[in-house]
């Protein structure tokens, strides 16, 4: 089995350096271009070929993406399934908050999640612990057709990397959530980055 | 002090390529509508200069998208465009999303007929008609015209016929005869409208 996961291109918020979450913002002119490009480069992997399917996360951002990306790779936008499972972490009340904010209106709450950023949630918001329970689920009930295309996020892309990859938990939140390239996931259970401009270098098993 | 406005449709979506109905229903931008959002933008950034202006826009998903582009590209901040609910696109009702008039007629040759009777006043079930529309968006224009100075509105394609027409003062026949381009930017001024095509790079 081998999955194509993408995070979406930078955002208005991603630049504003602000918590998006479930909450959403459209691409800026860079973030078509880094879609666009994550396409092109997707394109040349598939070797002109079709995915099996392609997934996207329902929030604007990622479709918006994806919609992009299916018109490099040769899919039909209309064909990309909208999956609810690999919708972004919320953040709950922190969702539209800068750091800066986040630390001036809820210091209390965010010196807890520090203590435990595995389990803890931010108010109102899913847990890191929540985010990979339904990111499981996702992985025990995703479509057999190869190989995958899945458009998503940041904070959720790292844990179904560490999910796919055996990682703990703690060891997953330090992974990147880079926009200028995407991972391939194989069946050997490794991630590969692979660049949007150039050649691929890979990392296997735990870090 | 006189008014430009800059009227611009949002760029191409996935379901204006394959002839869908929008309305109020939306879907993104191609790779062509990006493009397109892009060269509006660079068009708009000389014809600009370096005026004060003011930037509004429908808050539905792709001329969110088309505004953020147009934004980069002029150096206009996103968090200060206007968004408008009195911009957003004509609504067919029930009948957002549909495949494509031709299909609408096929399943429901009663409304087509209706329409072609009187489409100024026809309404789909739960949609608008021109004229709701045309009321909606006039207070927009007047407001406009009254401030005076340069402002750039991003909408969608009926809404920018309607509000040309109003500016022009042509008749209804006239108004849906306008075209809706997404690679040019209409400037509305004291004298008429002109039209700023745009360079588009192609694929």
């Amino acid at each position: 089995m081998t999955i194509y996961l993408l995070r979406h291109g930078e955002t208005i918020w991603n630049r504003d350096r602000r918590l998006q979450g479930q909450r959403d913002t459209p691409l800026t002119l860079r973030g078509t271009h880094q879609a666009v490009a994550m396409g092109q480069r997707l394109a040349r992997v598939l070797g002109g070929r079709r995915p099996g399917a392609m997934l996207s996360s329902p929030l604007g951002r990622a479709y918006q993406t994806a919609a992009l990306v299916a018109d490099e790779i040769g899919v039909d936008p209309d064909r990309i399934v909208l999956e609810h499972l690999v919708i972004e972490t919320s953040f709950g009340a922190w969702d539209g908050l800068n750091m800066e904010e986040i630390l001036e209106q809820y210091p209390h709450e965010w010196a807890e999640r520090r203590a435990d950023r595995w389990h803890r949630a931010p108010p109102g918001g899913e847990s890191h612990a929540e985010v990979a329970e339904r990111a499981g689920r996702f992985l025990a009930a995703m479509p057999d057709q190869r190989p995958l295309v899945i458009v998503a996020h940041g904070s959720f892309n790292r844990i179904l990397r560490g999910l796919w990859r055996g990682l703990d938990g703690l060891a997953s939140l330090a992974l990147d959530e880079p926009q200028d390239g995407f991972y391939r996931l194989d069946s050997e259970r490794r991630e590969c980055f692979i660049p949007a401009g150039a050649a691929p270098r890979e990392d296997a098993g735990s870090s | 002090m006189s008014t430009t406005i800059y009227l611009a449709r949002h760029g191409e979506t996935t379901w204006n390529r394959a002839g869908r109905l929008q309305g109020r229903s939306d879907s993104p931008l191609t790779v062509r509508g990006v493009r397109q959002a892009q060269a509006m933008g660079t068009a708009l950034r000389v014809v600009l200069g370096s005026t004060d202006h003011q930037v509004w826009a429908s808050p539905i998903g792709r001329t969110r998208q088309t505004v953020a582009i147009l934004c980069d590209t002029i150096g206009y901040p996103y968090h200060a465009v206007r968004f408008d609910d009195r911009l957003v696109e004509i609504t067919l009702g029930d009948r957002d999303g549909y495949a494509g008039w031709r299909e609408l007629a096929r399943d429901y040759p009663q409304e087509a007929e209706q329409r072609r009777r009187d489409p100024w006043n026809f309404r789909h079930p739960n949609g608008e008609s021109s004229q709701m529309v045309q009321d909606r968006v006039r207070p927009l224009l007047e407001s406009w015209s009254a401030e005076g100075g340069h402002h750039v509105v991003v909408t969608h394609g009926v809404v920018s016929k309607i509000l040309r027409g109003l500016h022009l003062g042509l008749d209804r026949m006239q108004t849906y005869a306008l075209d809706r381009p997404q690679d040019a930017v209409h400037r509305l001024h004291r004298d008429g409208i002109d039209i700023i095509r745009v360079e588009r790079s192609g694929r």
